[in-house]
């Protein structure tokens, strides 16, 4: 008879469940208007 | 309808639009319509028509026409020798300066290129999910761009940091009612997302064809940018699939 097998135990890493998402705790870049998101680019500086 | 066979009208690229073509997004942003009836077009910011054909054509048609044909010589020159930066002309930056000044707007690219700006955008936007995990996947660029130094990537986060700060998104969209949300730490990120940013913001500037000469001399041609007609921006593609777009 086989011995019984065991699940094994896997963790999944993720943010602690006391804290929220990102998305609830700052700006989402994406959120921000147009030019903004054109100067978020900043072609003052260089590539 | 894909932007390619719409008539020449006006083109919003900030707006939800899964419409495909790199160059093509760009061009059409650089032209309106004057009069729809003879298809008169002219260049953005102008009003004086570079080409009368007597019939609305399309975007591509147009594009196209402008691509090779002689009497339009003038036009693909204008085309080919464009501002890279708006606003008013300043230094460029070289180094994280030791006091920096808060200005009230700070050089933006051109609204043609705000497919290029929206994909920066986006890199920075998928790069915070390391915030709620650690191991989130998010590779940088291996080949294809000049190798990044480590002050490199320090100044443009710099960079960037200082534009998330300029405008914060109301807590729960209520403007004047709560305070509004705090710009995303960028070097609280792990180090290898930060450098993957910038790694991916330099890929994404040789996309739209502007490496370091166009940099330096503050001018890109759209014949630079590869046609790439499947090309979305990843941005209207995401919106779009929320929106139904």
């Amino acid at each position: 008879m086989p011995a019984p097998t065991t699940t094994p135990t896997t963790t999944t890493p993720g943010i602690d469940p006391g804290i929220s998402p990102w998305p609830e705790r700052f700006t989402d870049p994406a959120r921000i208007c147009p030019q903004q998101r054109r100067e978020g680019a900043s072609p003052d500086v260089a590539p | 309808m894909p932007l390619a066979d719409r008539n020449v009208s006006a083109f919003d690229p900030s707006r939800i639009d899964p419409s495909p073509g790199r160059r093509l997004r760009a061009f059409a942003t650089l032209v309106h319509s004057v009069d729809p009836t003879t298809g008169a077009v002219a260049l953005r910011d102008t009003h004086q028509p570079f080409i009368q054909p007597g019939k609305p054509l399309t975007y591509r048609e147009l594009l196209d026409r402008v691509e090779t044909d002689p009497a339009l010589a003038n036009v693909h020159q204008v085309l080919g020798a464009l501002p890279l930066r708006l606003g008013h002309p300043r230094p460029l930056v070289d180094a994280i300066p030791p006091e920096h000044q808060w200005t009230a707007r700070d050089p933006d690219l051109p609204p043609a290129l705000q497919d290029l700006g929206d994909e920066i955008n986006e890199d920075i936007r998928e790069g915070l999910a390391a915030f709620d995990n650690p191991l989130h996947y998010y590779p940088g660029i291996d080949s294809g761009i000049d190798p990044v130094p480590d002050d490199h990537v320090k100044l443009v986060i710099w960079a960037l940091q200082r534009e998330l700060n300029r405008e914060l998104r109301p807590n729960e969209g209520h403007y004047g009612g709560s305070p509004p949300l705090p710009a995303a730490p960028l070097t609280d990120l792990p180090w290898h997302v930060q450098r993957a940013i910038v790694e991916r913001r330099r890929l994404r500037y040789l996309q739209w064809g502007i490496g370091k000469a166009e940099w330096e001399s503050g001018v890109w041609s759209l014949w630079s940018v590869p046609r790439d007609d499947e090309y979305v921006p990843r941005r209207s593609a995401r919106l779009a699939s929320i929106h139904g777009v």
